[in-house]
Formats: C-alpha cells, structure tokens, sequence
C-alpha cells in the first residue's frame, strides 16, 4: 500500500473541478457510498455531529444504486451501520437496489413520501427530470450550515435552474485497465497514441490473448467507450459545443470516434467475439482471469479489480488519435438527493455531512470504496492500494490544463439520446448500421431534446 | 259465503305472506351468500385490475414524464403517434413472431408429449414432474441459465458446435440480430411447453375411452382418432391453453429483458419492453401508457376472439 499525499490528492481534486463533469451511465450504480471528505467546518466527529441530532429518533430511508461487487455493498452497509450506531437518534435504513429498478420506483416512492435520501445521476436524464417535477430539496441551506466545500464546477453541476439541489459524488474517469504483467512479458509501455494501442493489441491478438474485454450486452459500455475518442478528438471544447447545441453530432469527427472503436477495433478482432452478447461482468472476469490483456471502464471499479485479480494492474487513458490531445473522460459519479417531501430533511442532511467528513472519507471512501471526492480532502495517513495511487496519479499527470478533461457523455445528455446511444452501437458493432447513420440518429435525437428543452444550457 | 271467502282469502293470504316470506329469506340469505364469496375477489379484482386499468388508459390520453404534478391532456396524440412510430411497428413485428412460434412451438411439443404420456408411457408422474420444473422457474433465473447455455465466451452451445466440427455455426447468439430473438424465444418455449403438457394431460385424462375404442372398431387410424375424438375432447383445455400462450406472447417483457434487454439494438424488443423504455427510460409515460393500452386490447380482442370460437364450435 502507498501512502496517499494530501498534496497529490488535492491536485487531483482541484484539476477534476476544473475539467471535469460526468461519471458513469444511468445504469450503473451511481452512488455506493456517497462523496468523500471535506475539510471545512462541518463537525468532524460523528460523536459530535450527534449531539445537533433532532429529538427523537428519527428513521430516513436511503435508496441508493446496489454495488457491482456484492462485497463492497456489504461493506457499504457496514459503514451506515456504524453511523447508526453513533446517532442513536437517526437511524438510516439503506435500502441498494438495481439502478434499473431504482429509476422504475423512485417516483412512486417519493411520491408516498416513503424515501428520504436517493442517489443517482446529475444530468438532464435523472437529476434535471426530478428537478424540473419539484420533487429535490434546495440543499443550499445545507450547504451553507455545515458548510460544506464542493467544488464550484461540482456544484454547477447538481444546480437546476438556480437551486442546489444535491451532493455531488465522487469523481471518475473512464480509461483502460492493463494487466501489467502481460505488458512486462513483451516490453509494451502504455501507449501513447492510436499507432501503439493498436500494435500492442495486434500482439496479444497474435498470441490469442484477448486484446480489450469490451463487453457491450448491457449497452451502456458503449457510451463509455464512444465519451473516450470522441473527448480526445474534439477535447472539452469541442464537448462543450456539442453538449451545448453549438455544434452538430453528426460531423466528421463524431464519425470518427464512433468508426475507430465500433466498426475498425471490431473488425480488427480487438473485442471478445460477439461483445454485444457480452455481459460486463463476463468481460471483466476475462481480464480478472488473465485471458484478456486490457479492459475499458471507469475508476469506479478499482476496489473490485483490486479485489480479484493477482497480478499488477495499470491504468491508462484511452492514447492520442492522429495527434489529439488526450482527454480522459472524467467527471461526477452521481449524486445524493434530499426528497423535497421528506418529512426528515434535517436528519438526511446530518448524514449527509457524517458522510462528507474527513473521518468517513479517510476510513471509508478513499481505502475502501477508492472513490474520489469532489472536494479538498487532507489525506495525510491515508493508505491507498497501488492501483488506486496509479488512478490518481493518471488524474494528475494528465490534468494540467483545464481542457484535459473530457466528458462521460451520457450522464450530460438526455434520455433519448443516451437511448439512441446504447441500441445504436450495438447496431454498428453488428453492422447494422453505419457510423454515419449512427452520428445522424444521435444529433436528429439531440434535436428532438433540445427543441423539448431537455439538453444542457450554458451556465 | 262471505265470511268464508274473507276467511279463506285471509288463510291464502297468510299462506301466500309466509310463502314470501321464505323465498325472500331464501333470496336475502343467497344475496349475503354471493357478496361473502364473490365480494373479496371482486374488490381485489377491482382495486388491481381495473382501477389501474382505467389508471393506464388515462394517462394514455395525456403527456406524461411520469414525475410532473400535472398530466396535460392530449387526447389521442399518442395513439396517432405511435402509428408512425418505426420502432414501435418493429416490436409489435417481433411480438407477432413470438405469437407464431412461441404459441405453436410449446403447444405442439406439450400435445405431442402429453398424448405420450397419456398412451401409456412409464414414470408417467415422474415425466410429469420434469417437464412441468421450468414453468416453475423464476423467468430470471431461466434468462441467466439460458444466457449462459448461449455466452460466446464459454457456453455449451458453442462448445459442444466446435466438440462436432461445426465452429463456423458458433457465435454470440444473443448477440446477433440473425439470432437473438429465435434464441430467446427458445429459452421461452422450454420454460412453457411444460404448462402445456400438464394441461393437455388433464384434458386427455378426462375422454371417455371407450370413444377410442368405438373409433378404433370403426377402423380409425391414429391421425383420425386424435383428430376426431382426441382434439374434440380436449377442445376447452386446448382454447385455454392457445388463449394463455398467446396472451402472453403480447405481452412478453421478462425473459426479453434479462436476456438481451431488446438488443442487439432493437432485434429482440418486443412492445412491454418499448412501453417500459419509453415510460422509465426516457420518461414518456403517458406513450407508454398508450403502447400498455394497445397490447391490452390486441390481447383483449385475442381472447374474445378465441372464447368466440369454441362456444361456435360447440353450438355445432
């Protein structure tokens, strides 16, 4: 284990507010364990935070995305348990659910005023729908009480039409796991242009190592894949304008980042055979057990690729194409949600802030969840498995600038979009369609949603 | 004279009251009766069905995201959309091949196995029991067990083609719009085709077999007693069975959706899950409160039409 600096990791931090944005998609568990630390005046000992408890005990129901790894949901139990234990007068019952049925409930049980506390995506697609519906608590109130010390670009992005309306969670960036023990064997370094990616993966394929465990049956794997070389394409810029309506989503360079990874990786053979009927789980348990040599996904996976593999494990993001610069897609995980019927608002935000503070950040979000916060933490003391060190250090190394950062597109889209997204690759992975007739459908689908005012506005 | 008649009309009269009387006890104590009995299951029937039945069909008529306070009503704009709606006319395509085969498939496969069953083959309860295990399987768990028969990466489906030399008919076959949804439609005829066997052998049970033996005498052969005298005596059981499967084939949404979530792109989708995509997913929930209502009435009318029939062909 390394010894995480609070430099370093404030860097990072501070960088991510600049660049970054997104996180993953609606379907993959949004919020585990809400964000990290903070370093501000919120009460720092949840023994403390216990005496402003309301009188009374007072129960809050939690609904959050159930973890990928069901050790890391034991554990997220563990951890409100021992907030539980601490403050005898709030007791929070956390109740993990499939993101799938989470979006399919969520609505009727707020609408019983039976959820106190939710987890899910910032964007337009979740967040903005349940905004604009009045359904979120103006947490601004919160914010300025404890005190809390997200980043601006953070808070920018949980504000609907001028209200605050939730914590963001951690940060994350989308790129490529390598087994570096297959990479030690044949002197590969990471590579840092499409030229290299390409003939290391042509040598693994040569020696019928799987080269990318991309596993696109739940479709929302593609989204995360197209956010990579479209952000190092066209940069946070070129994002901006298209998330902002400023510039189409059928031109050239939109082709190009659909047809480098569906149509030209696909027929190169750098995927798992038929990876439309691959699950992620099958194409992560490919590279957990040593058959493939890399796999495309995001930080919020480190504790269990940790947890289940035995040899070193690296972490790149996706290499420059034709000279572009790299821009990693990175961005909020997810957010925490106060019901605005919640009966309970003050006790949610009290856990709230037991979750933001640097003890539960320290103990929890950094060494056992490995998420990133959204906000400076000191992390003095704080051990991180060398994986985790690598992903921060990645964040930094490439974060020089604000523009090094791209976005997970499809947590900054809208529904209709991420939909045509999702079916869509799938179809050019088949060559169903072309890239072209891709990029066509995702920008008439952007038209639709802006004429409906579904799209992002500028700030 | 009229003393008499006025006492013996008094005596009727009284006869006549107690008479009443009785039959009016009789008739309050049968209304009491039906509502003990048919009271509860009306109003489960009631609260359920068709309150959220008339729920669906108002919220078919107006725009919904399914998360405003308000509904606006729209009157019949989605109905009118959802007739050039592309997608939706590709899933109802699929629904209508799932009607086909995954009604005739497990029909066929349970009449033929329950007619064996019924001649006389051994370890009849045994079979029985084996054949019936999949309808009694939770739909997730068949949609994992069959994902993983079919997974390019290490299903037995693949593994046993290449073991026989076959490995150009290996492939992802949910992955492939070729081959998806005939895929799944065979994990959904396995989990069904059981329910058939167990129904049609309760029909067989209940023919009179000296009708077989009197067709046989007749000099009739196999295919004419089970056209005949088999089918006929299991006419009810069979309209319910065709009724049941093909319901259901309109309104197939689980096993879809575990397996292959409508993709590869839209080659499975099926109209449940359009309206479930269109009301969860993208938040149109009064379209897919219209795409509900319309798999409601084709199933409706499927039902009517099917009931319709068999009282025809008994009246002949």
């Amino acid at each position: 284990m390394k010894r995480l600096s609070a430099l370093s990791i404030t860097a990072v931090l501070a960088i991510a507010a600049c660049g970054g944005g997104s996180g993953p998609p609606t379907q993959r568990p949004a919020s585990v364990a809400p964000p990290a630390s903070h370093a501000g005046q919120a009460s720092q000992d949840p023994a403390a935070t216990a005496s402003t408890a309301p009188t009374g005990p007072v129960e809050i129901t939690w609904l959050v995305g159930i973890a990928e790894d069901p050790d890391i949901d034991k554990q997220a139990q563990a951890q409100v348990q021992e907030f539980n234990d601490s403050h005898p007068n709030i007791q929070v019952k956390r109740e993990a659910l499939d993101n799938d049925q989470l979006r399919t409930i969520l609505q009727t049980r707020i609408g019983a005023g039976d959820v106190d506390l939710f987890g899910g995506d910032t964007g337009p697609g979740f967040g903005g729908v349940y905004a604009k519906a009045g359904l979120l608590a103006d947490l601004a109130p919160a914010y300025e009480k404890y005190g809390w010390e997200t980043f601006d670009w953070a808070k920018a992005r949980c504000t609907y039409a001028g209200v605050l309306s939730c914590v963001p969670g951690a940060v994350e960036e989308v790129g490529i796991y390598y087994n570096k023990t297959m990479f030690d064997e044949k002197s590969f370094e990471e590579p840092q242009t499409l030229e290299e990616f390409r003939t290391i993966m042509d040598a693994f394929k040569a020696d019928g190592v799987t080269p990318l465990a991309f596993g696109n049956q739940p479709q929302w794997p593609a989204g995360h894949q197209f956010s990579m070389t479209l952000s190092n394409i066209v940069g946070r810029e070129g994002l901006d304008e298209k998330l902002y309506g400023d510039s189409p989503w059928n031109d050239e360079d939109t082709v190009k980042a659909i047809d480098i990874y569906f149509r030209e990786f696909q027929e190169a053979g750098y995927f798992p055979r038929d990876p439309n009927a691959v699950t992620y789980e099958d194409a992560n348990a490919l590279f957990y057990a040593g058959k493939a040599a890399m796999v495309p996904t995001g930080t919020w996976l480190v504790a269990e690729i940790t947890d289940n593999t035995d040899f070193e494990v690296g972490f790149f993001p996706f290499p420059s194409i034709d000279g572009s610069k790299i821009a990693p897609p990175a961005g909020l995980g997810g957010g925490s949600f106060v019901a605005a019927n919640s009966d309970n608002k003050d006790a949610a935000f009290e856990f709230l802030d037991w979750l933001l503070s640097d003890e539960v950040t320290k103990k929890w979000s950094l060494p056992v969840f490995n998420t990133i916060p959204a906000q400076p933490v000191d992390t003095t003391g704080v051990e991180v498995s060398p994986l985790f060190q690598q992903v921060l250090d990645d964040l930094a190394e490439s974060s020089g600038e604000t523009s090094d950062f791209g976005y997970n597109i499809d947590v900054l889209t809208p529904a209709g979009f991420n939909e045509q997204m999702f079916t869509g690759f799938q179809e050019v992975l088949n060559g169903t369609i072309t890239p072209q007739e891709q990029a066509d459908a995702l920008q008439e689908e952007y038209q639709k949603a802006k004429a409906a005012g579904e799209t992002l506005e500028r700030p | 004279m009229t003393g008499s008649v006025a006492s013996v009309s008094a005596g009727a009269f009284e006869r006549i009251t107690r008479r009443r009387g009785r039959v009016r006890g009789r008739r309050q104590t049968s209304w009491a009766l039906v509502a003990l009995f048919v009271g509860p299951s009306l109003a489960l029937y009631v609260l359920f069905m068709i309150v959220p039945f008339i729920g669906t069909l108002q919220l078919s008529l107006s725009a919904w995201d399914g998360f405003a306070p308000e509904k606006t009503p729209v009157g019949l704009a989605n109905y009118q959309a959802l007739l050039g709606d592309e997608d939706f006319w590709r899933a109802l395509s699929n629904n209508v091949v799932w009607a086909v085969i995954g009604t005739a498939a497990p029909i066929a496969i349970g009449l033929a196995l329950a007619i064996v069953l019924w001649s006389g083959a051994g370890f009849r309860t045994g079979f029985r029991a084996i054949y019936f295990l999949p309808v009694i399987l939770p739909v997730v768990v068949i949609g994992l067990v069959w994902g993983w028969i079919y997974n390019p990466l290490f299903g037995v489906l693949n593994t046993a083609l290449e073991a026989v030399g076959l490995d150009d008919w290996s492939r992802g076959w949910l992955g492939d719009p070729d081959t998806a949804l005939v895929a799944v439609l065979i994990a959904a005829i396995w989990s069904t085709f059981g329910f058939c066997v167990v129904m049609f052998l309760a029909g067989l049970q209940g023919i009179d077999l000296n009708l077989v033996d009197a067709a046989k005498v007749d000099g009739a052969n196999a295919w004419q007693r089970f056209r005949h005298v088999l089918l006929p005596g299991i006419a009810p059981v069979f309209t319910f069975v065709l009724t049941i499967t093909l319901v259901g084939a309109f309104s197939v949404f689980d096993i879809v959706y575990v397996m292959t979530r409508g993709g590869p792109g839209t080659a499975t989708e099926t109209m449940a899950g359009y309206a479930y995509k269109m009301a969860f997913n993208r938040n149109f929930a009064g379209y897919g409160s219209a795409i509900s209502m319309v798999i409601a009435i084709i199933s409706l009318v499927l039902a009517v039409a099917l009931l319709r029939f068999r009282e025809r062909g008994r009246t002949r």
